[in-house]
């Protein structure tokens, strides 16, 4: 006997089927673009229409390339943003603020998911934050903090604050340099720094800082090294003609450290001079380079790309975030991914 | 009785000014006076006196090369490029000097033939050759494989430090072709009035493609000792000051921005004026910030006194009695 299904039966049972299959496609579409882009399953409210894409845009704002640092970074960011289904869309300021202003803009004008800015300088950053978080772009400041709250006085908002805690690295270098010499030894020190960096001059005025624990040691002049390592070389050897008595040269990115180490090798003054600094790419520690402080601005570029999907997905994250660095002495061997 | 006229040369002003800074920083440092310190002033200012030389003959055609510290930068890139390929490292320095050489014959062709400003053209040009080591390094350092290539920027003969030999031989042999060379005269006629030096006979292609070939290959030879004084290939090294003080130095030692005017010796005297004041300041602990500024003041003086004779020049050529210094040359 065959079952007759009654009419308004076969229209539910239609309707039914269709709106199983509309689910199955639907749901197969999402698992689609998951594949490429987990960070649009689901999507944080109030985002940028781009958030909800296959591939979600995030702009990168660098201020250079020229220190091998910012090299890492942008590989970290790359390689990140390809495994979580981003794409990258990165500037380089060639540590010009107009530059990046422009750069800035152009992120607005692209309606990007989000933004990872590392900027040129702090207070520029404030001024980027606000601009960007106005416009509804969401703000992860890198290694150069932004002021949260001059960002938010001015109606914006920063989501996040990672890198490595650089006051600390210029501490821990002071540190080191007292920790070889003797926490009452007579230290004439000098600084190969980039006076116009904020974030170079908070190493700098730690490391400073950290000397005073010894009334015998202060330091007694800054030279600029412009983040190269040729520049490093000419300052540092200028700097220790008019110092003779100088004993301690704190170099706070690589390239200075690379500069300073040949300017005292130069001058053949290896047993009389200490170097420290933030660790140099492809530099051995070893005499007079006696300790460096590193960062891994690969990973700080991974993190701040995992840390962008978990808050684009929904999920709360912390308003800053303080990566430890790690300090190296001579015999240690320093990662390939370490660098100051 | 009738006082015999002295000829001083045009470039004993800034030999003096010299001096004076010289005794100046003595004065604030004692450090400043010794021969160490002469050492390094000298082994810092050899980058920019090589490049300050190849400026000077573009100079003298009332041309300008922007591409030099860019050259510094792609010529020391591709001599450990070069070595890494497995080329002697004497063979590798020689041919990151053509190289460089090659960027300037392109600068001259195109300001020859398609006519477009030296400043334009070379401007371009920095763009380019600042690409280029940063394509190839993919803005990495490259460690140098072959020991002996420090030996360029860190090597000695008879007590001697071998960059300061190589401006030597630069100077001597920058000298003789200006002074003792149809073809340095064709560069002042070039420089003291193009029509008229095309009008003479004088190759202007040949003239110009020449000066700008070797401004580029002395930058060439200048990024080969810069990198070999770092023992590193580093993409941008030479693309900080040196481009702004070899042009600075030229001026200020009497070569004129615009053209017919300018000797070797100055252009030499204006290398020495700035290196110094540039060791100066940081032997004597003058701030970084301040730096720019001294240096600043210095060029404006310097172009402002060039303006100021070539407009007497100018002055003295719409009166019979003037003289415009090619001819005489010409007549020497």
């Amino acid at each position: 006997m065959t079952k007759v299904i009654p009419g308004y039966k076969k229209v539910a049972l239609i309707l039914a089927s269709g709106a199983l299959l509309l689910g199955a496609c639907s749901s197969a579409s999402d698992t689609d673009a998951a594949a490429g882009d987990s960070a649009a399953a689901s999507v944080r409210e109030g985002l940028p229409e781009n958030c909800s894409t296959a591939t979600p845009k995030i702009g990168v704002a660098l201020p250079n390339l020229s220190n091998p640092y910012y090299v890492e970074m942008k590989k970290g960011v790359e390689t990140a943003a390809a495994e979580n289904g981003f794409e990258a869309i990165i500037s380089i300021a060639d540590d010009d603020i107009a530059q990046q202003q422009s750069q800035i803009d152009s992120f607005i004008q692209a309606g990007v998911c989000a933004v990872y800015l590392n900027a040129i300088g702090s207070e520029p950053g404030t001024g980027f934050a606000v601009s960007l978080s106005k416009a509804g772009i969401p703000v992860f400041a890198v290694n150069v903090f932004v002021d949260m709250a001059a960002v938010e006085a001015a109606g914006g908002s920063v989501v996040q604050n990672l890198g490595a805690d650089q006051a600390g690295g210029g501490t821990l270098s002071g540190e080191q340099a007292l920790a070889n010499l003797g926490a009452d030894a007579k230290i004439i020190a000098g600084i190969v720094g980039v006076p116009s960096n904020v974030t170079t001059n908070l190493r700098d005025a730690a490391f400073t800082a950290a000397l005073t624990k010894n009334p015998n040691a202060k330091v007694v002049q800054t030279v600029d090294h412009e983040v190269k390592p040729d520049v490093a070389q000419k300052v540092t050897a200028e700097m220790l003609q008019g110092n003779p008595g100088m004993n301690v040269i704190f170099a706070d990115i690589g390239p200075g450290v690379v500069g300073a180490l040949l300017a005292i090798k130069q001058l053949k003054l290896e047993d009389k001079v200490q170097l420290y600094g933030f660790c140099a790419d492809k530099t051995k520690i070893e005499k007079p380079y006696m300790g460096c402080v590193g960062q891994a601005p690969n990973q700080y570029g991974q993190l701040t790309i995992a840390e962008i999907k978990k808050y684009i997905s929904g999920t709360d994250v912390e308003k800053e975030v303080l990566v430890a660095t790690p300090t190296f002495n001579v015999g240690d061997e320093v990662p390939a991914n370490i660098i100051g | 009785m009738k006082m015999k006229k002295v000829n001083i040369p045009q470039e004993a002003g800034i030999f003096f000014v010299f001096l004076v800074m010289v005794l100046i920083f003595s004065l604030l440092s004692e450090n400043f006076f010794t021969i160490t310190n002469a050492s390094v002033l000298l082994l810092n200012g050899a980058i920019i006196a090589l490049i300050g030389l190849g400026q000077t003959f573009v100079l003298l055609t009332g041309g300008i090369d922007l591409s030099t510290g860019a050259n510094v930068a792609m010529s020391g890139i591709i001599a450990t490029v070069l070595m890494r390929s497995g080329m002697p490292w004497w063979s590798a320095a020689i041919g990151a000097a053509l190289c460089g050489s090659m960027l300037g014959v392109l600068n001259g062709l195109i300001i020859h033939y398609i006519e477009i400003p030296p400043f334009i053209v070379t401007f371009a040009a920095m763009g380019v050759a600042s690409s280029i080591p940063m394509i190839i390094t993919r803005a990495e350092s490259i460690q140098i494989t072959q020991e002996r290539f420090a030996w360029i920027g860190q090597g000695h003969v008879l007590g001697f430090p071998v960059p300061v030999i190589l401006v030597i031989i630069a100077a001597i042999v920058s000298s003789i072709l200006l002074k003792n060379t149809v073809l340095g005269t064709h560069i002042y006629a070039l420089g003291g009035n193009k029509l008229a030096a095309r009008l003479s006979g004088i190759n202007v292609m040949r003239t110009t493609v020449f000066v700008y070939a070797f401004s580029g290959f002395l930058a060439g030879v200048a990024g080969v000792v810069a990198t070999s004084r770092l023992n590193v290939g580093y993409p941008q090294t030479g693309t900080g000051n040196q481009l702004f003080y070899s042009i600075a130095a030229a001026v200020v030692g009497g070569v004129s921005l615009f053209g017919g005017i300018g000797t070797v010796r100055g252009a030499i005297a204006g290398v020495l004026l700035i290196s110094t004041i540039s060791n100066g300041m940081n032997v004597v602990n003058v701030s970084s910030y301040w730096q720019p500024l001294v240096i600043g003041l210095i060029i404006l003086g310097g172009v402002s006194f060039d303006s100021k004779r070539s407009s007497k020049k100018d002055g003295a050529k719409s009166k019979p009695r003037g003289k415009p210094q090619i001819l005489s040359r010409i007549k020497k």
